[in-house]
């Protein structure tokens, strides 16, 4: 091994470069190189994938800066990732709350409850279509016998189809907040209830002033990673209503896909995508700036 | 008394919460083996039981063609996963060099980078690298998305192996990559269940790429195939639920035997960062 003397006493091995070199090869080729095609292509008026466009400087951007669906569809992003991040949160820390008190119920919940979110968007989609169709979806019929509705509800395809897409993906991802949450429940030292409970705090108390402060170290997990997950799903979206009725569901990403695949405008998507990212990119600084865990 | 009450409320929203998770499996589950006849009358237990769904499936769809397309995608990004997740965990969690947090740090931005941002110039660098229409297309890029959360979620496992074991065989003049090979990957078995569960289940479920990505019937995989044959015009439900069931089979399969390892791996790397 090629050993070189490295600073007082540390030796300078090739060997960790060596190892960690395959995966970062390996992202540079597919994330690097895109990533500066797909800036390449933003000054361009290419149309169809495999064509040549020519340099139109920033006539995209400022196609895209003008075009009101663009914002209109971070109106929906916006809606989308708030949305479900709230729902996933509450449904989340209920679910982490409920079970914490039972070893043997959080153990099964822990190792069970995460299945909805490893099982394929697609499958979920169908799981709920199926569930909620118009014409012969179970919950119809129910709530129809129940004499609850007079009329199905249109709930993939109608009016509501926002909210029935956030239930949707939030059944799917609640668990994995649910489990991300209980992880870090169990950080928190048992000894500061005690002690505050023989303070004579109350449960909210206890919760606003030893739970809340004792997640901090996982709200960089749930803030930024969950949030930026969040922004990018689309297959729930794009396989159930792909993006309407009349784009009441064209978030960011169904925008983007459509812009490149349906119309065919790949400079002009490209553009919307580098400026996604520019606006992703100050967001995330942002966020990790905020909760970042205070260094000891 | 109002403790009782308490106690029962708690045990009907535990309830409740279960239903909520368990009744979309069960109704797709109970719905594939309804007859033709009877699948659209949502009886909570079949009438009479069939499994010309499932015959149908695997004889007129192409649901084989698109579970072959998948074990290949799948098991190809689950092998490269894992070479490249371990020899690199093994050097940001084992080693100190320059540059270390750099490279931890171009990591992490990778597993938050919204890959729908890449759809359009993976699509226009595949076409120019003609990897077009090609499983391998789909394997590179699922080893994109997979491997940094992987590498994340190494952190914990390599964490719980004492550095005094690697330093004890290094005095037995065991060189670094024997260390690896004989004293961290022995040990390490859990950490490796996470990685292929993990790399399995992403690309098992990639739907995006795959539907940009590969255009003919034999490398679709199958997320997109049943979108195929979901989003037919008149909804084959029995062809649709029984392709939904035979789908989750191998991961709830898979899951029931190293899912303990993987939520290990997943709460470790969380409450750590």
């Amino acid at each position: 091994m090629n050993l070189v003397k490295h600073k007082a006493g540390r030796r300078f091995s090739i060997l960790p470069y060596l190892l960690i070199a395959p995966l970062v090869l390996w992202l540079i080729l597919t994330i690097f190189i895109p990533v500066i095609n797909v800036i390449l292509e933003s000054f361009k008026n290419t149309t169809y994938v495999g064509t040549k466009g020519e340099n139109v400087g920033l006539a995209n951007y400022k196609s895209v800066l003008t075009d009101a669906a663009y914002w209109k569809s971070w109106g929906k992003s916006l809606i989308w990732v708030v949305g479900c991040t709230i729902l996933q949160t509450i449904l989340g820390f209920s679910v982490a709350l409920l079970v914490r008190g039972n070893k043997r119920i959080q153990k099964i919940a822990k190792n069970w409850m995460i299945i909805p979110w490893i099982i394929p968007t697609i499958v979920v989609g169908i799981m709920w279509q199926w569930i909620f169709n118009g014409s012969y979806g179970i919950l119809n019929k129910m709530l129809m016998s129940l004499n609850l509705i007079s009329k199905p509800l249109n709930l993939i395809g109608g009016k509501g189809s926002m909210l029935t897409l956030i239930f949707i993906n939030v059944w799917h991802w609640f668990p994995f907040t649910a489990v991300i949450l209980l992880a870090g429940l169990a950080t928190i030292p048992k000894e500061l209830y005690e002690s505050a409970s023989v303070d004579g705090a109350g449960g909210l108390r206890k919760f606003l002033h030893i739970t809340l402060p004792g997640l901090s170290n996982i709200t960089f997990a749930l803030g930024v990673v969950g949030t930026l997950w969040c922004f990018n799903i689309f297959d729930i979206i794009w396989t159930l209503t792909s993006g309407g009725p009349l784009d009441t569901t064209t978030t960011v990403p169904i925008y983007i896909y459509r812009g490149a695949f349906k119309s065919f405008k790949i400079g002009r998507t490209s553009a919307a995508s580098v400026l996604t990212s520019l606006i992703l990119l100050v967001f995330a600084i942002i966020m990790i700036r905020a909760t970042k865990p205070k260094e000891e | 008394m109002k403790k009782l009450l308490a106690k029962a409320l708690k045990i009907i929203i535990c309830l409740l919460l279960t239903i909520l998770i368990i009744f979309p499996f069960y109704w797709i589950l109970i719905s594939s083996f309804k007859s033709g006849d009877t699948i659209l009358v949502p009886d909570l237990w079949p009438v009479k039981w069939t499994l010309i769904h499932y015959k149908e499936l695997i004889g007129i769809t192409n649901y084989l063609s698109a579970l072959r397309a998948s074990i290949i995608v799948a098991v190809g990004t689950m092998i490269i996963c894992l070479i490249i997740v371990l020899l690199a965990s093994y050097a940001l969690y084992r080693f100190d060099f320059k540059g270390r947090s750099l490279f931890e740090r171009i990591i992490l931005i990778t597993y938050i980078f919204p890959s729908i941002l890449l759809v359009v110039p993976v699509y226009n660098v595949m076409v120019k690298v003609k990897l077009i229409d090609s499983p391998l297309a789909l394997i590179i890029m699922n080893v994109t998305f997979a491997a940094p959360f992987c590498v994340w979620l190494m952190r914990g496992f390599f964490k719980a192996i004492p550095i005094s074991l690697d330093e004890s065989a290094a005095i037995d003049g065991a060189g670094k990559m024997a260390v690896l090979y004989k004293i961290i990957i022995p040990i390490l078995k859990p950490g490796i269940a996470t990685i292929v569960i993990y790399s399995f289940i992403s690309s098992w479920t990639e739907y995006t790429f795959a539907s940009i990505l590969v255009s003919s019937e034999v490398n679709k995989t199958l997320p997109v195939a049943l979108h195929a044959i979901m989003g037919q015009y008149t909804v084959r439900w029995g062809h649709t639920t029984a392709g939904a069931v035979l789908t989750i089979l191998p991961i709830l399969v898979a899951f029931t035997f190293i899912g303990k390892y993987f939520i290990s791996g997943l709460t470790e790397g969380a409450v750590k960062e």
